[in-house]
């Protein structure tokens, strides 16, 4: 066996602050479901700057046990005016005790809770956001009331 | 083995808008679109209600021409019950047709047969009357219209 590979290093490729509406709630088969609706937001980063160009939004699933996967979508307009499709799985661990709040429509109080996204992009090829194509990237943030901010960044 | 049969489920009518949004080109081939769901009705035997605004559609249109839809959205059944649709599927048709059907003026029309258009369906639904819809396969036929598109789903049986 040869050795181990050296662990990547990350890069900060920018900051995404989120704002939602009022989410949509409802149990399903496959445990609490929520759709959290993508109203404002704001990209950050040396790289790139810009915002969500639709709405867009975040599908979770808040399990029984107080973890949440979300799973989202939205498309980005940069300041240069160049489109971005971000897809997004990611892992939030609430507290069991927080479902209750959800279920009554209290909102997702997490703040300090491990949230944890694992970010993929579409770019235009040629553009000056190509980098995000050739990439892994991982995003860790927090999620407050109407609230999500995320710090990505780039896997090298 | 017997063939599996279709029942009708219920007819969707969506209001989409416009502009779409167009990344292009990816680095695979072809585009990326954003569409937006304004809202909409639906109804079938046994169930109606309306679309909830918000969710959307972004399609890849590949370098063949294909559109290949992803949507996700939800429906409101008149009872208050919230239903999640995911949406995967193909419309194509000759070129001159689908530059036809992407830029459809008001009034205009294009034969529903002159295209193909299908989709393969998955709800999410609450434990209750409606939760059979989380039991099946569904297939969807549809058609593009001026503001939007139709879609019929059928029960795979």
């Amino acid at each position: 066996m040869s050795e181990s590979a050296a662990a990547p290093a990350m890069k900060h490729a920018f900051r995404l602050e989120l704002r939602f509406d009022k989410p949509l709630e409802f149990p399903s088969m496959s445990g609490e479901r929520g759709f959290f609706r993508i109203v404002e937001s704001k990209v950050e980063g040396e790289r790139i700057k810009g915002s969500i160009a639709d709405d867009g939004g975040d599908w979770i699933v808040f399990r029984p046990d107080g973890v949440v996967e979300t799973d989202s979508r939205m498309m980005i307009r940069t300041e240069d005016g160049v489109l971005v499709y971000l897809r997004s799985r990611g892992v939030i661990r609430a507290r069991p005790e927080q479902l209750a709040l959800f279920k009554a429509g209290k909102g997702l109080e997490a703040g300090e809770a491990y949230y944890r996204t694992a970010p993929y992009f579409d770019a235009p090829a040629g553009s000056n956001c190509e980098w995000l194509t050739k990439a892994l990237f991982v995003g860790s943030g927090r999620f407050h009331g109407d609230r999500a901010t995320l710090d990505i960044y780039e896997v090298l | 083995m017997t063939e599996p049969k279709f029942e009708f489920a219920l007819e969707v009518r969506l209001r989409l808008k416009k502009p779409r949004l167009e990344l292009s080109p990816l680095p695979v081939g072809g585009n990326r679109l954003s569409v937006q769901i304004l809202g909409g009705e639906f109804e079938g035997p046994t169930l109606k209600g309306t679309v909830e605004p918000g969710g959307g559609e972004w399609p890849h249109v590949r370098e063949d021409g294909v559109f290949c839809f992803d949507a996700r959205y939800h429906l409101r059944v008149d009872d208050g019950t919230l239903i999640m649709i995911q949406n995967r599927g193909y419309r194509h048709a000759s070129p001159e047709v689908m530059e036809k059907l992407w830029s459809l003026r008001p009034g205009e029309e294009v034969p529903p047969d002159a295209y193909y258009l299908r989709s393969m369906t998955m709800f999410e639904t609450s434990p209750g009357k409606h939760d059979w819809l989380s039991r099946y396969v569904f297939v969807g036929v549809g058609e593009r219209t001026e503001t939007g598109n139709k879609i019929r789903y059928f029960k795979v049986v």
